[in-house]
């Protein structure tokens, strides 16, 4: 539950900002002129500020829309990220945030309309072509929707841009604002789906498996594009069981015909940030494991990752064949 | 441990007395008290003298990591009715134009609001919080020694501006923090549980003693087994009381590769 929520003084009186604050009551208001001056300070914890974090509401001036890491996304040349949204409410142990970041407060930035005119902008130097568009990559997409309502605002652009595609990647079983609107072609909501055990151990504070793949049905039912991204691989020795479990289990509950794309992508963190992690969380097993590093990342042993990545990916063939399926390996 | 600033020793007396302090008679410089747990310097009045307190205090203990500090006080404030306490969320130094942000990662016992520290007493009420004298100082160098999280500030309200300043006898100075001591305590109690937690999870791991007992290994070797063992022990925590692992290792060198030997033996499961 949040309990304190800094303001930069510029956007005090922005209609994001007064719509965010009238979903809480009994919460600190704490003023400030950047939100880099909590965000961004030296000597902070991210392990501890994790039990108890803040909301930031500030303004993005700039890199509003970026270019996506080459293989990070489904298809087309024209993919792009967009994060309104810094951390997020959930807590995964293999998550590169908590390497990236110092703090573990959720910023928010609240001048929505300068996403949509970049994105815009971005569309125009792409007149005769399709953009993809990934939202949920410094955060997760829908996870605090019903507070920052950014996912209403967001479709409302790309209802009008039919060759504009918008991706949430989302653990998040928030969707009652999807399902109260129209559903669009040029929209996919990707869930991450982990085993069960991975779930329970690495996924803090995430939804389970099952109302996840409640979401998905009332998403894919109500004519929403739905996506599956298992990712990240985490190796055990027992994971063809694992995984196995979940391939079956998401594919008796999930019209595999009507998916709109599925990915599998191995755990990867750039070394610096994993350093971190480690030093963060230098009791958690899986920074134990078969780990290795290459040209700057830390992944499981390349002969693993290849073993998992066709293993997984041959199964979801067999299970989905009709479904579009790639492998992310960046 | 947590180490405890206060301006005043009329301020400090009901902890010296709640925590059962003994006055550490070495140290001259300042009126310094401690138990097992808990440091407390009375530091005089001002940011300069909260500064140099705080300073003197992590030296004198041989700056260990992960400290825990907490300021305690009191303050001005422009309406908290007297004997309120309140813990500072946002500490603004009125002639350095510095601001800091206390990280509160606990649920705190008391309403939270921001702070001016001001170099001298000011009885303008000008700022819609609490004024003092020490915090920024204490603040700025005890975030120095540690992570922000572990640093906090604790005023109680001594005059606002119904019952502006006056000068408070040593009496009222300690009743007022007398009636806080619960808010007290349950922050000296938070603050140190906080400070636990982190230095446990960077304790020398099982048999890392002993491994320095019988090879002589460099800094970066220690890294490096240091490193060994915690995964050793993260995937199999038994491995570690096997005594066998150290017999006829004669080096760094040897003992870092039966390590990961042993390591990649390892079944790797998620329960």
């Amino acid at each position: 539950m949040i309990s304190t929520i800094y303001i930069e003084n510029e956007i005090c009186d922005h209609p994001v900002t007064r719509k965010v604050l009238s979903r809480f009551t009994n919460v600190n208001i704490i003023e400030c002129d950047r939100y880099t001056e909590i965000f961004n300070r030296k000597a902070q914890n991210f392990r501890l500020q994790k039990k108890n974090p803040s909301l930031i509401l500030a303004k993005k001036h700039s890199g509003f829309v970026l270019e996506a890491p080459d293989d990070y996304g489904i298809e087309g040349d024209n993919n792009y990220y967009f994060s309104h949204m810094l951390n997020c409410i959930y807590d995964c142990r293999y998550c590169f945030l908590q390497g990236m970041y110092r703090s573990a407060h959720y910023v928010l930035f609240v001048n929505y309309d300068n996403f949509t005119e970049e994105i815009g902008n971005k569309l125009k130097s792409h007149p005769d072509e399709e953009a993809w568009f990934y939202s949920g990559y410094d955060c997760d997409s829908l996870a605090l929707d019903p507070v920052t309502g950014f996912a209403d605002f967001i479709l409302s652009f790309f209802r009008s841009q039919p060759k504009a595609h918008l991706e949430f990647r989302t653990k998040s079983t928030q969707i009652r604002s999807l399902l109260k609107s129209d559903p669009i072609d040029n929209c996919a909501i990707a869930f991450s789906l982990s085993p069960e055990n991975i779930t329970q151990v690495l996924e803090s504070k995430t939804p389970s498996l099952f109302n996840r793949l409640d979401a998905m049905k009332k998403l894919q039912q109500a004519g929403w594009n739905v996506g599956i991204r298992f990712e990240p691989l985490i190796y055990m020795d027992d994971y063809k069981t694992h995984y196995s479990q979940l391939f079956s289990t998401v594919f008796d509950q999930l019209d595999a015909d009507q998916l709109h794309s599925i990915s599998v992508g191995s755990f990867r963190v750039p070394k610096g940030y994993f350093k971190n992690m480690v030093k963060l969380y230098p009791d958690e097993k899986l920074f134990a494991g078969p780990l290795e590093e290459s040209d700057g990342m830390i992944a499981y042993r390349l002969e693993l990752q290849e073993e998992m990545l066709t293993w997984c990916s041959q199964q979801i063939t067999d299970q989905a064949p009709s479904c579009h399926h790639y492998q992310c390996r960046n | 441990m947590l180490t405890i600033v206060m301006a005043l020793h009329c301020e400090a007396s009901p902890l010296i007395s709640k925590y059962k302090l003994k006055k550490v008679t070495e140290v001259h410089h300042y009126q310094y008290y401690q138990n097992n747990k808990i440091n407390l310097v009375i530091s005089g009045v001002g940011k300069a003298a909260s500064a140099s307190a705080t300073g003197y205090s992590h030296a004198i203990n041989g700056s260990p990591p992960h400290t825990a500090w907490l300021n305690i006080g009191m303050a001005g404030h422009t309406d908290f009715d007297i004997g309120c306490g309140f813990l500072a969320n946002k500490i603004h130094d009125r002639s350095t134009q510095q601001t800091w942000f206390p990280s509160i990662v606990f649920e705190p016992p008391c309403i939270t609001d921001k702070l001016l520290t001001v170099d001298r007493p000011d009885s303008k009420y000008q700022l819609n919080g609490g004024v003092d004298m020490e915090a920024s100082g204490f603040y700025a160098t005890a975030s120095r020694f540690t992570t922000n999280e572990l640093v906090q500030c604790y005023k109680v309200v001594s005059d606002n501006q119904r019952s502006p300043m006056k000068k408070i006898s040593t009496k009222e100075a300690t009743d007022l923090i007398q009636k806080k001591l619960d808010d007290i305590n349950f922050l000296v109690e938070q603050l140190l549980n906080a400070r636990h937690a982190l230095s446990a999870l960077y304790e020398s791991p099982i048999m890392f003693d002993e491994i320095c007992d019988r090879i002589k290994l460099s800094h970066t070797e220690q890294l490096q087994v240091k490193d060994r063992l915690r995964k050793l022990y993260l995937l199999n925590p038994n491995a570690l009381t096997n005594k066998a692992i150290l017999e006829n290792q004669s080096s760094a060198r040897k003992l870092l590769s039966t390590l990961d030997h042993i390591i990649a033996r390892q079944e790797i499961s998620f329960p």
